[in-house]
């Protein structure tokens, strides 16, 4: 809402300078989001007398002008064609910052003449829009004096708000409302706008007929005859230029005036374009309506309309139509003020996505018992600057507005903001907010005023009270607490761990969209559509992390960024209703593990290094890596199919791991890279119950471990995980450790089969073990991998 | 005959432990010269014995010694000759693998799990469904259909009739449903509204605090908000402006504002600050609210908050596009983000200095 201090002043007698009504505004809940001082970039100017001017010998348009600035005589070089000896104006001189461009003036040769400032016109010091020459002040201004005071004798030279009016303050959207609030803050007095009732001299000839008054509660109509409309009056033009609103005729700019000094949107058909009777109804739907605005409108059932035998003429509250529309030959004239339902004009609006001033008032709630009062303001306005003759007031329907109590509890005050004001001073507060009090004791029954029909209870009651009496002097009280309250559950810890822990794997954590693409989604059951999406290729709420990290990753080395090692924890969808979700952790590794040195230590990822990063995942989970398989059937195809396995802990599948397919590489654009995956459905992981107890005692044996190597030739599909469990279980006392230290597949061998060396530690407990002990344990160990097909190659 | 002059000197030119070795072998090697002299002793009478014997143990003592002393400095310089010729540059230096980052939301996050976490706030983890129906998300926050209040967030909506939610204030009627009264919980997550520039995404971060009990009151939401504010940006005095504002689902409702100056996108929190800036906003728990999931409003009262954790990052940190945080450039994050063990914490600084 923009509106001016000047017009603030009208309505409300005050001290307080432009800058502490911001302030004051502000704390009301009126956020000041912007004060601009017309006067601040005019602080430099001064008054320029042309005392010669001549024609520059060298240009058929420019003059030489000699410029009296009360202390000297500048020469100026001008363009300007009412430039003349005798005008006083604007003088810019070298250093001015010009308020039409922001650019700042400079001694300049014009033609080979020097120039020591610029006159300027109107539109060069944001004054307005006439640019076809220099401005002329009145001839009691002085050479030298300041071109704030100069211009103050024929410009308005205001200071604009620009106020952010949130929902609950309806009021804010009338300069009246915004004066009346403040002075219920004690910062000023209220004055009200004079109203004389028209004297009506005849009846209106367009009767009105309303079949809708269940919303069109009321409609009100004066006829009024021998206007002369034309172009508004300056200081009109003056008023709606300030708040940024077009000149049209003096009949529009009075109604806009009304709606923007009152908060009453009005409206004014020409009488004589209107065709028989106007009625007021709903649309049936699907009519068409062209408005104002030139658009033509196809309208919904419900849509409240006013029809005359022609048709459609106006959009209720809305927009008027464009074929009854007041023009400069209008002679007649109908003016409306009515009150419609909010929530009918705001869904008209919304469904035909159509703006106006009057229907941001309208949906908001106006005051609902002033139109007749608005009526007469506009008429006064009309046959003050147009003339004609009023007709009486036609009315349908009556806004009943009924009066309500609310019952305010004085004590709840305090027991709702933690401090306390005077019962009096609560008395005075709503009484200027325009509520009617009465004092019952520990009770105020408070009657809202018909404007402020968003106070509803006594927590509104508060909210008026603690703002006007002033937010700054609440108190603060802190609400730690005394005792300790566990905030957090282990398993929020662990989630607030995992990041670090795949930070330190060298993983980097990424936040990315929880929409995507439907054209990049794997192996989706039925996709999540999001009906009106930001962009066309985030349509879906995603399934899986993964896609947007490929996405990332190829964003990356488009930016030549040759390794992505990323990870995101974050939100996956199965459904389109709320809790079917799951939280899940993906990470992805492409491209060489650092830079690539003279060491040669950086390393392609794979499937074994995300492998890894499942295990650390599962590790702050508290499950170990025994408790968790990996199969390879049923896999998802956007994985290589002999390069990835499903994880499986508790019967249930948890996560993929392993290489992205070729083809789905393909599809995100990732050239000539290999990529690596993995992600983990989070909400299956357990709830782990460990605590900070005592560990199970380590034992370390006096005698030192025996280390045994064999190796056995084996059909190549017997996994080598099979082997190691083989020779773990083959003696679970002694066998402390086994690892695969070697794998040869080649021509030494036949195609199907592989060489695979297992390296075992067997531990001493108490004693050292005989040669022939140590043989029995070793050879059970051998013989649990013959048993797998295996044999023996060497030992 | 011996002449130990003669072995003395060769021993004194030997070159390598290989050339002392043989002379060793030459001198006292089982047919060494040496050794043949002492076997010749058993052949003389015993005064002659005698004499001789004490002057060849003598000559054997000086050699071996001799030996012994060049052994060890032959040893030196050639040990010294094979490590020179293993030098190494070290002015080189060895790349390590490229270092993981934690995203400063998560930091953030994290901080602010600390502060609520020590003011007694519980977080809530789960049942706090991003996909959200029209009644958690509006209805029961006092929105109803066509009120003005929906468009002030643009909302998107799926397909099959739910949305997506507008604010994490959703999760105050989720939590309430589930646990009742009293409550003190906050709860951080996505929410998504339809806007994209250099401050707004389309989806963003917002921590959300609710205290609802039988006296709390306004004067403890302000306390616990400056409390907060003092934590989080580890200074012992904010300068704060709280001023009145509207969300359907507080009454009063205000908004924070934190005295400071803001220049090159580096924040200074001070009385001498140019500005407010607008940091969270908040409210007392509108009475229709708890009505909405069956409290009784004149018996428990509370208040709620809510705050953009981008918007916060964003400040504490320096970081100037809201956009870039849902990136995936690596150069971006190692330079924002944070080492895996800068872990904040509430007994020392809050985050690392």
């Amino acid at each position: 809402m923009l509106f001016t201090y000047n017009q603030l002043k009208k309505y409300l007698k005050t001290e307080l300078t432009p800058d502490e009504i911001a302030n004051k505004l502000t704390m009301l809940g009126l956020e000041i989001e912007d004060v601009k001082d017309m006067k601040a970039p005019l602080a430099d100017f001064i008054v320029g007398e042309i005392v010669e001017c001549e024609n520059h010998p060298d240009s058929d348009h420019l003059h030489l002008l000699k410029v009296n600035i009360g202390t000297e005589i500048l020469n100026v070089v001008c363009g300007a064609p009412n430039a003349r000896k005798g005008l006083k104006g604007i003088l810019a001189r070298p250093g001015n910052i010009i308020p039409l461009d922001g650019t700042k003036l400079k001694k300049g040769m014009v033609r080979g003449r020097e120039s020591n400032g610029m006159m300027c016109s109107e539109k060069e010091l944001g004054l307005g829009d006439n640019h076809d020459g220099i401005i002329e002040l009145p001839s009691d201004v002085k050479a030298g004096d300041s071109a704030i005071s100069a211009l103050s004798k024929i410009y308005n030279l205001d200071v604009i708000y620009d106020g952010n009016v949130l929902p609950n303050h309806p009021d804010y959207l009338g300069v009246l409302g915004i004066a009346r609030d403040l002075a219920a803050g004690g910062f000023g007095e209220l004055l009200m706008p004079e109203i004389n009732e028209v004297k009506a001299k005849f009846k209106s000839p367009i009767t009105v007929e309303n079949n809708a008054t269940a919303d069109a509660h009321e409609f009100n109509t004066r006829y009024i005859k021998d206007v002369k409309n034309g172009p508004s009056p300056k200081w009109l033009v003056d008023y709606l230029s300030s708040v940024e609103m077009n000149s049209i005729s003096a009949l529009v700019d009075i109604t806009n005036y009304c709606l923007h000094s009152l908060n009453r949107p009005l409206h004014v058909f020409d009488a004589d374009k209107i065709k028989g009777k106007l009625v007021v109804d709903y649309a049936k739907g699907g009519e068409e309506f062209i408005a104002l605005d030139g658009n033509t409108y196809i309208l919904n059932a419900g849509d409240i309309v006013i029809r005359d035998d022609n048709g459609i003429q106006s959009l209720a509250g809305v927009m008027g139509g464009l074929a009854t529309s007041c023009t400069m030959e209008t002679k007649n004239v109908l003016l409306e003020s009515a009150y419609f339902n909010p929530v009918v004009i705001r869904k008209t609006a919304r469904q035909l996505k159509i703006e106006s001033d009057s229907k941001a008032r309208f949906e908001r709630g106006i005051d609902p018992c002033c139109t007749v009062w608005g009526m007469e303001f506009a008429t006064n306005k009309i046959l003050e600057i147009c003339g004609g003759e009023a007709s009486e007031i036609c009315k349908t329907g009556k806004c009943e507005f009924k009066e309500y109590t609310i019952d305010f509890p004085v004590s709840y005050f305090a027991k709702r903001v933690g401090f306390d004001i005077p019962k009096t001073d609560m008395i005075t507060i709503l009484s200027n907010l325009g509520c009617k009090v009465s004092d019952n004791g520990e009770i105020l029954s408070i009657i809202p005023p018909s404007y402020r029909q968003d106070l509803e209870g006594k927590a509104d009651i508060t909210e008026e009270l603690v703002r006007v009496y002033g937010f700054e002097k609440l108190p603060a009280v802190s609400v730690k607490p005394e005792g300790d309250e566990k905030v957090v559950d282990t398993k929020i810890i662990h989630k607030t761990k995992l990041p670090r822990t795949l930070a330190s794997r060298g993983l980097t954590e990424v936040y990315t969209w929880s929409f995507m693409s439907d054209k990049k989604e794997f192996d989706v059951k039925e996709s999540i559509k999001i009906i009106n999406p930001i962009a066309s290729d985030l349509n879906v709420m995603r399934q899986s992390i993964i896609p947007n990290l490929l996405d990332g990753v190829k964003a990356n080395l488009s930016r030549s960024i040759m390794t992505s090692n990323l990870f995101e924890i974050g939100p996956v969808f199965y459904g389109n209703k709320p809790t079917e979700q799951n939280t899940s952790v993906a990470g992805i590794r492409q491209g060489l593990s650092g830079v690539k040195d003279w060491a040669n230590s950086a390393k392609l990822p794979s499937f074994y290094d995300v492998k890894n990063d499942v295990f650390a995942v599962l590790s702050v989970f508290g499950v170990n890596a025994s408790s968790v398989k990996f199969e390879t059937k049923d896999l998802p195809s956007w994985l290589n199919p002999y390069k990835s396995a499903s994880i499986i802990f508790a019967n249930k599948v948890i996560g993929y791991v392993g290489e992205i397919h070729p083809l789905t590489l393909k599809k995100f654009g990732i050239k000539n890279a290999n990529v690596v995956a993995f992600e983990i459905n989070l909400d299956l992981m357990p709830e782990s119950k460990s605590k900070g107890t005592a560990k199970k005692k380590l034992t370390i044996s006096d005698f030192l471990p025996i280390n045994r190597d064999f190796a056995v030739i084996i059909d190549d599909t017997v996994p080598a995980g099979n082997i190691l469990n083989a020779v773990k279980n083959s003696n679970k006392e002694y066998i402390k450790d086994a690892v695969i230290f070697d794998i040869y597949k080649g021509e030494k061998l036949d195609s199907d089969k592989k060489s695979v060396a297992v390296h075992i530690t067997i531990e001493q407990k108490d004693k050292t073990l005989t040669e022939d002990e140590i043989n029995v344990i070793f050879n059970s160990a051998i013989n649990s991998v013959v048993k797998l097909g295996g044999i023996l190659r060497d030992k | 005959m011996i002449d130990k002059n003669e072995i003395l000197e060769k021993i004194e030119k030997a070159t390598s432990t290989s050339e002392l070795e043989s002379l060793n072998v030459e001198v006292l090697g089982k047919s060494g010269s040496l050794s043949l002299a002492l076997r010749e002793l058993g052949k003389m009478t015993p005064d002659e014995r005698k004499v001789r014997g004490a002057e060849l143990n003598q000559i054997k003592t000086e050699i071996i010694s001799a030996m012994d002393t060049k052994k060890s400095i032959l040893e030196l310089s050639e040990i010294n000759k094979k490590l020179e010729s293993d030098k190494i540059d070290v002015s080189l230096n060895k790349a390590e693998d490229s270092k993981g980052h934690i995203h400063p939301l998560t930091q953030v996050r994290e901080e602010l799990l600390q502060i609520f976490g020590s003011l007694g706030f519980r977080l809530v983890s789960a049942n706090d469904p991003d996909i959200e129906d029209d009644f958690h998300n509006f209805t029961a926050l006092n929105v109803p259909p066509f009120h003005p209040a929906r468009s002030m967030q643009d909302t998107f909506f799926v397909e099959g009739g739910n949305l997506l939610r507008t604010q994490t204030s959703s999760v105050q009627i989720r939590e309430m449903e589930r646990t009742g009264v009293p409550v003190k919980v906050i709860t951080m997550g996505r929410v998504y509204r339809s806007d994209w520039d250099a401050t707004h995404t389309p989806m963003f971060h917002q921590i959300e605090g609710l205290y609802v009990d039988k006296n709390i009151n306004m004067s403890h939401l302000k306390g616990c908000l400056i409390d907060f504010l003092k934590a989080f940006f580890e200074v012992d005095d904010v300068p704060t402006q709280f001023r009145p504002s509207y969300f359907p689902f507080t009454e009063p409702s205000a908004e924070m504002d934190i005295r400071c100056s803001l220049q090159n996108g580096e924040l200074k929190i001070g009385a001498n600050g140019n500005r407010w800036l607008e940091i969270l906003g908040c409210g007392m728990v509108h009475p229709n609210v708890l009505k909405a999931v069956g409290v009784d409003p004149d018996e428990y009262q509370g208040f709620a908050f809510g705050m953009g954790i981008e918007r916060l990052t964003m400040l504490k940190y320096g970081i100037p596009d809201m956009r870039k945080c849902f990136e995936t450039d690596t150069r971006w994050l190692s330079h924002y983000g944070f080492e895996a063990d800068d872990i904040p914490n509430m007994i020392t600084d809050l985050s690392k200095k």
